[in-house]
């Protein structure tokens, strides 16, 4: 592999969307991996993906604010059964404004916003068991 | 209720007969007027007060209310009750000391209900109490606690129910996993805890504590089966004062023990009070119904279900009965 190969191989693997590739040939080796940003179950859960996608913009996801589980519990999103839920996505909320409970063992963890925003996505469903650590919401700071 | 109240209500208890409004007048620096008026706030109150010229005022009784003077009277604390909130009626405690504690209520701070409207239990659920009859208050505490630990609060106020039932009375109470008071079978008190943590710190804690005492729940069609009260249990009233105060310093003497480092062996204490271990249970919960054996409890309470498969899983949330016919 000459030189002006190795810059096509270098320049494809930049331009595509590929973390890693490692490639054989006439006893040349090569191993190429790129440093992802740290890989969270956000993305999975993203509800509206597509913007995210857009080549060389940088990712907006980095932007929102995670508000994550304090505890292993169930995720309420209302403060009773049949009650309006706390926020619905879209909502611009407050620092300091309950966005949920997580219970566990009879322990009511009133969740509030670390900051004003607007509620990107709302990740667990009602009445779900979720983890420690598990992100609960995405806010967009305002 | 004021200084001046305090002092006056103080003195009609502490005089057998009757004082003069002079001499209350002269030890409260008011007007005899002033006296009068006051006399006629704590009538208002519920107090029975005789008074007859020349002679003055005569305490004949008090209300059977928690009343804050009473309170402060009785109890030996460092911080638990020593700041007393006191409402005839409200929504619901613990709605309340949210509202203070978030606003920088101290540690300790008590909030009593003689009624409430919105009374609750879990999720929502209803919290059924008649006026003056029954204890009904939420503390604020500031522990340090990393939000997975606060069960330990849950933990210690369930522990001082059924302590101070254990030295008021000679029933026997047990706990019901995770947060209900229980004798022979039937729901005596419940507890319910809340709180707000920032960065993995507790901000603070509010926990309800409600016990049955002086009423007769069978008059309740919604809880005749499944609750009771110390009245219904001992067949006679008991002062709500003193069990209020007796609660209150052994949550005092709980808490105290759980921040100098002891959680541990609050959770044996308290894993040793449960009524559910080692029983056939049925667990209903939002993700659907599950059956077995509950073997035990981890560090921070969680239930150890044994499954008929055998496989063992942990429950965080849900309602817990009892398999009667595979006991």
């Amino acid at each position: 592999m000459n030189l002006q190969e190795l810059k096509e191989l270098l320049d494809l693997f930049e331009s595509r969307n590929i973390s890693e590739l490692e490639l054989e040939h006439d006893g040349f080796r090569i191993k190429l991996k790129k440093k992802v940003p740290e890989p969270g179950p956000i993305t999975s859960h993203e509800p509206s993906g597509e913007q995210n996608n857009i080549p060389g913009e940088p990712s907006k996801e980095n932007n929102f604010l995670q508000i994550t589980s304090p505890i292993v519990g169930t995720f309420y999103r209302a403060p009773s059964p049949g009650a309006e839920p706390f926020v619905e996505v879209d909502d611009v909320v407050e620092k300091g404004q309950v966005l949920c409970v997580v219970e566990a063992m009879k322990v009511m963890n009133e969740i509030e916003a670390d900051a004003r925003g607007r509620v990107v996505a709302i990740l667990p469903q009602n009445s779900q068991p979720v983890e420690y650590g598990e992100p609960l919401f995405l806010i967009e700071p305002m | 209720m004021v200084g001046d109240d305090m002092v006056l209500l103080d003195m009609l208890i502490r005089e057998k007969g009757f004082i003069s409004g002079e001499a209350i007048a002269e030890r409260l620096k008011v007007s005899r007027t002033a006296v009068w008026k006051k006399i006629k706030t704590l009538r208002g109150q519920g107090f029975h007060i005789e008074s007859q010229p020349n002679l003055g005022y005569c305490l004949i009784s008090c209300p059977d209310k928690l009343l804050p003077v009473f309170i402060k009277r009785e109890l030996k604390t460092d911080f638990i009750g020593q700041e007393v909130y006191y409402y005839p009626v409200t929504t619901s405690t613990n709605v309340l000391a949210k509202e203070l504690a978030s606003q920088g209520a101290r540690e300790g701070t008590l909030v009593i209900a003689e009624e409430q409207t919105q009374g609750r239990g879990r999720m929502g659920r209803e919290w059924l109490s008649p006026a003056n009859k029954n204890i009904l208050i939420s503390l604020i505490l500031r522990p340090h606690l990393s939000p997975i630990q606060v069960s330990y609060i849950t933990m210690i106020a369930s522990l001082s129910v059924v302590k101070t039932i254990e030295a008021l009375t000679p029933l026997e109470s047990s706990i019901k996993w995770p947060n209900d008071i229980m004798i022979r079978g039937n729901k005596v008190g419940g507890i319910l805890t809340e709180f707000s943590a920032e960065q993995d710190q507790v901000v603070y804690v509010v926990v309800g504590i409600g016990v049955n005492m002086n009423f007769d729940p069978t008059i309740y069609p919604e809880i005749a089966y499944s609750a009771t009260s110390i009245y219904l249990e001992l067949g006679q009233e008991i002062s709500r004062l003193k069990f209020l105060v007796g609660l209150l310093q052994e949550m005092e003497k709980e808490y105290k023990e759980l921040q100098a480092g002891k959680g541990l062996l609050i959770v044996k204490e308290w894993r040793n009070s449960l009524m559910t271990l080692n029983k056939e249970v049925r667990v209903v919960s939002e993700q659907g119904t599950l059956e077995g054996m509950a073997e035990d409890v981890d560090e921070h309470g969680a239930l150890i279900l044994r499954l008929a498969s055998g496989q063992q899983i942990k429950i965080y949330t849900g309602d817990v009965s009892l398999q009667m016919n595979k006991a």
